[in-house]
């Protein structure tokens, strides 16, 4: 038998009395469709140790040659086994090092290099009875390198977390001293350490200087002071005295704590960092050596792997130390940040409880599926099964247009002995006039459309496949009373919206970034700066309207030299801090060139939906993704960050691609996904996937939009509109902001699940499909047949034909009986979830 | 209907049109706050074919004795057959209620020569002249809608192309259904009209009708399910196109039976009229409904005709053409007296004459490629695709004051809204068409783009004047424009002659409703203004005449408060978008022995502007204007502004017993 769970929304059982013959209903739920199976307990932490009998394959060292350069430089080592259950172990700290030369370097028992002298030698490695040699090449070894701020001082400000939004590099900064977070403006700091003063938010006052630099006593600088906790400091003690930073600090003011040395060398800023590996497998208990990597611009690479700072994004998943040592603690997926002076780059953890020895192949449909079952394969879990075709026929239905098959199509769809008939209703799905409702009715939430004008233009945008960049622009650059220019009127009430406001949403729409924190100040969780915000916000600086005059309210979009009109607050964007005028600058600071000056939004919005554009296309990949899917790639599907990092950024990539080449086509984007197997996979999990919830090995099961569960319910009952206060207890955005729906289930829900009238009254109205199947004088094996094909898109299993009959049998009033039978089918976990 | 407040504001207005009808609603149950004026609220049908007849119904209140029917035209002939007593559905504020009233059946008969489009028609009772209905005579057939359910798609009636139908709609919310077969690349055009100007119409967001077209929606859910083809409905809203009607053009790619929604108002009635795009003329100002009032003369608004004949027609709203040139020669003969010197600036009188009409020639996108012409002129353009430029070149060979004048004939606010900017000879921006404000407690701009603009160039010289839409997004062929440059004429603007609103007795602040019917018994008294706009510096004097009054009915000087300021706000450079307002209070009195009319008459407003005339006497004084001059003045030529039927009632509600219809010629 099928197994019926209460529903995500359905926070459970509570006690108290039930409506209508409330046992019976009881008796439907834990009777008959079960209690939910407890989780299965996890097994004994494993120690990371190889599992008995897992082979090792191989064994390699990275990096596989080393070179060093410069007085003191030192180059991490990892050494990686390959095993036959397919994961990777870190065998660094059970191998042994030896150099050949120690007069040129010295190795410790970790893995680490440092030189000692120029010249050439070998790294001999022992490790699992094999041996390895590998190149080291030391020069420059006496060559001392001048200090300079950005690269060092800045540097040890970010592995100390002084610039961290925790510190010196929130919002407002710490005591008046503020850093720009993870040094991504290093000149800024240098001022404020040299030249001293205050920060304030809302102006470029600075107060009094003094700076943070004692160049007649570098000891006695405050800049050391505070960090050694020498005077007192919020912060306690960043460098202990004494340290390797704090000494480079103080040479460094002792050297005139210039921001760059004049003699210096030619000096190549860092381009990046990279982590190596970029995706870590861990067995629950494991650990890995994360090796970090400078790019330079002049092309040298240097070991970073003790420079930078290391962040978890879920240290109960995984935990890392100091120097990029990871543990696996807790089954999931994490991202580790790892920040450099101005640079960070990300490693993605995965920690399993078991490897998958014999790891089956999965047939793939198209590229989706090379993506999501290669990163499967690599962190072992193994995709469910292909979806039944009543599981795939439900779920598609509802994800293409919002509605549950008529029971005539479903028994067809079942009987059809076609291969391709997946295929073919995709295909009508996407042809249907209900494929319009359901996605205008997306567009309308994600949009904010209210104003029926908007309303027919986006509707009309989906039923003739718009691209999407075309609608984007429209949208964005909407001049005079047509649909797209309504929205402006639907944010601004009589009035036009501020521009900052204007801005901000379309970002957000279109780009997936929130940048709205950086109106009053740089953004204190992203690199977005207050100047890029208000370089944005100038595009909409000319954004005004034309009133007819009373009675009239409907206004003309246009964009009028002299400026926005609301609020009488003049032609000009003005920037909060420095009260300047802003002009129009896109987010890579490159300002509007001087032969688009004659209409600001239209070149704002060419340069966003521009195919060279990084954001524009895979944030609608992304939210495409999520409504199939259940989640983002980035989740949420508009907060793209740096520290919300894609689970599957290549899938992304390549999604954004094809929508690019179809010509921003969205039926063609959704024909790929839902033609994947990874949407077809069934929901049901196996040993290996059943805690994942990122990685698509299997559907999860999705609660239903508010609007999709009032229209199912209404489908299955045959009851169609809204009774009582439906929409306020499940939760209906408010589209005068930008919607984001709860969907977490509250004790009211469970209490109009058990006596409100959409669950109760609406399912046993004279006229509905009870009444009609009972007034057709249908058997009781029909009903229930029918009941199934409407709600569940199945037929029943034979053990619920017949625990159902014999219940509704024992029943006083078969009407009753009917009645509660379909009420325990819309509360429960199949029917409130699409799976 | 037009609205007009005294005292220009936003917000207030809104929490104005709330108040009222709420206020309305609250006072409807009191017996002696009855309305007790002859009220049509709906007809039907609506109209017929040249050369029918039809019996039409006629819905309202205070219609108790009708007994007769009053047409603009006696190409409409009719009687009243028969006055019952029911109820009529209508809206008041929010709020749908039905009230007691009458119901009026009316035998018309239609000249198989009657002109096509509206007719004014009005129903005479004892207890006076009724409201105006419209009368829509229409070539193509007429058909009534089914008695059978028709309120949903399954259930449309089905009816024939091209035709115009007469429909009503019936409980609150109800929608009626017709389909029709339309043939493969068929093109049709649809539109619903009323039968009835409401009186609130204008203070209500998109009221009346809209109208829905759908076809098969080839559904796997849903056999039944039909996809919408297009809307329409009156959302688009303005004082000078207010009568905008739902109305949509289809071509339709399959031949197949279509669907169409009606959807309006409880209990009003409509004409759904479909046939060829080519019978239905553009949507102007008051769709046709104008020559309905044939006294009105219409300042600004895109829509209105601007002629070559213009400047003549003005300057016989200036007091006569001698005003302008009796004044300068007095002025002349008075500073000679004086021994003052000093130029004058060339009166608007040598520009009395017809303007050139000058056709607009591409390319003309920038300022060398400017298209010359003289004033006065009127240009005939088009902004023939998106971000189009028009330019075109002028001579001053001295300061003067101009006026430039816009008509949109095809498209109009909201959707067509040209942007007229003059520059100098150095690139400098004199003027646009833009009047901008601070508004609502100066919270925000308020910003118009203006059909009218004046300007006073102060020297002589080369100009440029640029014409686009504000947006770069819309173009195309409806897009023509007909642009005047011509001399500034002191004239008389637009007249409205209105009445007061009183709530409960008290008066709705300062609003006032365009007066469109007067009903006195013996003894009573009722106020008018007549609210006056001078432009382009029009200074005289003006006379308000009222002649054609019934026998026993007086008009006499009335006076009035005049308007609260509201807070100071910056109303921008006013003087170059708005004439000067002057409100004339008037008071019809009819005695009390007045005999009762049998028939309405058209009672005639009139202005008559006085003429400089005799010089009585002057007054030397100091400073920049050194004398003050008093002049007795003359009568100048008659400008008539309105004409409104009066009926002066039988003090016991009765009447002459006729069945006919009355020409409204009298």
């Amino acid at each position: 038998m099928d197994r019926m769970q209460t529903g995500n929304r359905s926070p459970g059982w509570i006690g108290g009395a039930f409506p209508g013959s409330g046992l019976c209903k009881i008796g439907l739920l834990i009777g008959l469709l079960g209690w939910p199976a407890p989780l299965r307990s996890a097994g004994p932490e494993s120690a990371g140790e190889p599992p008995s009998g897992a082979r090792l394959l191989s064994v390699r060292l990275l990096p596989e040659e080393v070179r060093l350069r410069g007085r003191g430089a030192a180059q991490q080592l990892l050494v990686i086994g390959t095993y036959a259950d397919g994961l990777e172990r870190d065998l660094t700290q059970a191998s042994r090092f030896s150099i050949a030369d120690p007069a040129l370097a010295e190795i410790d028992v970790q893995g680490r290099v440092r030189a000692r002298s120029d010249g050439q030698t070998l790294l001999i490695v022992r490790s699992s009875g094999q041996v390895f040699q590998a190149d080291v090449q030391v020069r420059d070894s006496a060559l001392s390198r001048p200090l300079r701020f950005d690269r060092d001082i800045a540097g040890i400000l970010t592995k100390r977390g002084c610039n961290s939004t925790e510190c010196h590099g929130s919002v407002t900064g710490q005591g008046g001293f503020k850093l720009s977070k993870n040094a991504s403006d290093p000149r800024e700091d240098y001022r404020w350490i040299v030249e001293g003063g205050a920060f304030h938010v809302l102006t470029t006052e600075t107060g009094e200087k003094a700076p943070r630099v004692n160049l007649a006593d570098p000891g006695q600088s405050l800049l050391l002071l505070k960090a050694s906790l020498a005077v007192p400091h919020g912060g306690g003690e960043q460098v202990e005295k004494d340290s390797r930073d704090y000494r480079r600090i103080r040479d460094w003011i002792a050297g005139g704590a210039v921001y760059s040395p004049e003699n210096g060398a030619r000096y190549a800023p860092l381009e990046r960092v990279a982590v190596n590996p970029g995706q870590v497998v861990l067995q629950k208990g494991g650990a890995r050596q994360l090796l970090v990597t400078a790019h330079w611009a002049d092309g040298a690479r240097e070991d970073f792997t003790r420079q930078v700072r290391y962040i978890s994004n879920n240290p109960e998943v995984v935990s890392v130390g100091p120097d990029g040592r990871l543990t696996g603690r807790q089954v999931g997926e994490t991202a580790i940040q790892v920040l450099a002076g101005g640079q960070s780059a990300s490693a993605t953890v995965g920690v399993i409880e078991e490897p998958v020895a014999a790891y089956p192949e999965v047939p793939r449909h198209n590229f989706i599926d090379e993506h999501v079952f290669a990163k499967a394969r690599k962190f072992h879990l193994v995709p469910s099964p292909l979806s039944s075709d009543a599981e795939f026929l439900r779920r598609l239905c509802l994800d293409m247009t919002g509605r549950l098959p008529p029971v005539h199509r479903v028994r067809q769809f079942l009987a059809d002995p076609d291969p391709q008939k997946r295929s073919r209703l995709i295909d009508l799905l996407l042809r249907s006039p209900e494929f319009v409702d359901h996605w205008s009715w997306r567009f309308y939430d994600f949009l904010r459309v209210i104003n029926p004008r908007y309303k027919d233009w986006v509707r009309r945008a989906i039923a003739e496949n718009k691209p999407y960049d075309e609608f984007a622009r429209e949208r964005v650059a909407a001049q005079g009373f047509d649909g797209p220019s309504r929205h402006y009127e639907d944010m601004g009430g009589t009035a036009v919206p501020l521009p900052q406001n204007a801005m901000g949403e379309q970002v957000r729409v279109f780009l997936g970034r929130r940048m709205d924190c950086a109106q009053c100040h740089d953004h204190p969780y992203e690199s977005w700066s207050q100047d890029q915000f208000w370089g944005l916000t100038a595009f909409f600086g000319r954004l005004s309207n034309l009133h007819p005059g009373f009675p009239q309210v409907d206004f003309v979009i246009v964009d009028d030299p002299e400026g926005y009109g609301t609020f009488g607050k003049g032609s000009k964007v003005i920037h909060p801090r420095s009260k300047q005028e802003v002009r129009p600058r896109f987010l890579d600071g490159s300002p509007l060139p001087q032969d688009r000056r004659d209409d600001w939004r239209l070149a704002l919005a060419e340069w966003m939906t521009s195919p060279d554009n990084p954001y524009f296309a895979p944030a609608m990949a992304n939210r495409m993704w999520g409504y199939f899917f259940g989640r983002g790639i980035v989740d949420p599907v508009d907060d793209f960050r740096s520290n919300n990092l894609a689970t599957h950024p290549q899938l992304l990539e390549a999604l954004a691609r094809h929508f690019v080449r179809s010509g921003y086509d969205l039926r063609s984007l959704i024909r790929l996904m839902v033609e994947s197997r990874t949407y077809q996979l069934s929901g049901d999990p196996n040993p290996t996937n059943r805690y994942d919830r990122v990685n698509y090995s299997r559907a999860l099961p999705r609660p239903l939009d508010t609007e999709i569960l009032l229209r199912a319910i209404s489908q299955v009952s045959g009851v169609t509109g809204e009774d009582g206060n439906f929409f306020n207890v499940y939760g209906k955005p408010d589209l005068s902001y930008i919607p984001e729906r709860d969907m977490k289930p509250s004790l009211l829900q469970a209490l109009h699940q058990l006596a409100g009238p959409t669950f109760t009254a609406k399912l046993s109205r004279k006229g509905g499909r009870v009444d009609r199947l009972l007034q057709r004088q249908a058997s009781d094996e029909a009903i229930i047949e029918e009941l199934y094909l409407a709600a569940l898109c199945r037929f029943p299993t034979e053990t619920e034909r017949a625990g159902l009959k014999a219940m509704i049998g024992r029943q006083d009033s078969r009407r009753k009986a009917l009645e509660d039978l379909l009420w325990a089918m819309v509360n429960s976990e199949q029917f409130l979830n699409n799976r | 209907m037009a609205f007009r407040r005294r005292a220009a504001g936003y917000c207030g207005c809104v929490v104005l049109a709330l108040l009222l009808s709420g206020v309305l609603h609250a006072g409807s149950g009191a017996a002696e706050l009855q309305p007790t004026d002859p009220e049509v609220i709906h007809v039907f049908p609506l109209g017929g074919q040249p050369g029918s007849s039809v019996e039409i119904e006629i819905q309202g209140r205070n219609l108790e004795g009708a007994r007769a029917l009053w047409a603009d035209t006696d190409a409409i002939q009719g009687r009243v057959v028969r006055v019952e007593t029911g109820s009529a559905r209508m809206k008041e504020g929010r709020k749908v209620k039905d009230i007691a009233g009458q119901r009026v059946v009316a035998a018309m008969t239609i000249d198989p020569q009657a002109e096509r489009g509206p007719h004014a028609l009005r129903l005479v009772s004892a207890k006076g002249v009724s409201n105006e209905m419209i009368f829509w005579v229409v070539p193509m057939p007429t058909l009534h809608e089914t008695d059978e359910e028709h309120g949903t798609a399954p259930q449309a009636q089905a009816i024939s192309v091209p035709s115009a139908l007469s429909g009503r709609i019936g409980d609150e919310e109800q929608a009626d259904f017709y389909r029709f077969e339309a043939q493969p690349d068929q093109e049709l055009a649809f539109e619903v009209v009323e039968g009835v100007q409401r009186l609130w119409g204008d203070l209500r967001r998109a009221p009346g009708f809209s109208l829905e077209l759908s076809g098969s929606g080839e559904s796997w859910f849903d056999d039944e399910r039909r996809v919408k083809l297009g809307t329409a409905n009156t959302a688009v809203f303005h004082k000078n196109i207010s009568a905008y009607k739902p109305r949509l053009f289809h071509r339709f790619a399959s031949g197949g039976w279509y669907t169409l929604e009606v959807k309006g108002e409880p209990g009003a009635s409509y004409q759904l009229q479909i046939g060829a795009p080519a019978d239905f003329p553009p949507l102007v100002r008051s769709h046709g409904l104008d020559k309905l009032a044939p006294d009105r003369w219409q300042e600004r608004g895109f829509g209105r005709r601007l002629e070559p004949d213009r400047l003549v027609r003005l300057q016989a709203r200036s007091g006569g053409s001698a005003r302008q040139a009796t004044l300068a020669v007095l002025e002349k003969q008075l500073r000679d007296l004086m021994g003052l010197s000093g130029e004058q600036k060339p009166s608007g009188l040598a520009a009395a004459r017809s303007a050139a009409l000058v056709t607009e020639r591409e390319p003309n996108d920038d300022a060398p490629r400017a298209l010359p012409f003289t004033i006065p002129s009127i240009i005939e353009g088009t902004i023939g695709f998106p971000a189009d430029l028009d330019h075109f070149r002028f001579q001053l060979q001295d300061g003067q004051d101009l006026a430039f004048e816009i008509e949109t004939p095809e498209r109009h606010y909201p959707y067509f809204n040209p942007r007229i900017e003059v520059f100098d000879q150095a690139g400098r921006e004199l003027v646009n068409n833009i009047y901008k404000r601070q508004a609502s407690q100066n919270m925000w701009f308020w910003k118009t783009a203006e059909s009218k603009t004046v300007f006073s160039f102060p020297e002589s010289g080369s100009y440029l004047i640029r014409v686009r839409d504000v947006t770069r997004r819309k173009g195309g062929e409806g897009f023509r424009y007909r642009l005047m440059v011509r001399p500034q004429v002191p004239h008389v603007g637009e007249v409205e002659v209105a009445e007061v609103l009183n709530i409960l007795g008290r008066e709705m602040l300062d609003w006032m409703i365009e007066l469109d019917r007067v009903n006195l018994y013996p003894g009573e008294a009722k106020k008018v203004n007549v609210i006056i706009s001078r432009e382009e510096g029009f200074a005289g004097d003006l006379a308000v005449a009222v002649d054609n009054l019934p026998e026993g009915v007086e008009v006499l000087p009335g006076a009035d408060m005049g308007p609260e300021l509201g807070l100071p706000q910056d109303q921008g450079r006013k003087e170059n978008f708005a004439g000067e307002g002057q409100v004339v209070t008037l008071l019809l009195a009819v005695r009390p022995d007045a005999p009762p009319t049998s028939t309405p008459r058209w009672i005639r407003f009139h202005l008559r502007p006085v003429q400089p005339g005799r010089l009585n006497r002057y007054r030397k004084m100091t400073g920049e204007d050194p004398f003050r001059p008093i002049w007795e003045g003359k009568m100048g030529p008659s400008i008539p502004v309105a004409r409104v039927p009066m009926m002066v009632l039988h003090p016991s509600g009765g009447g002459p017993a006729v069945s006919q219809v009355i020409p409204a010629g009298n």
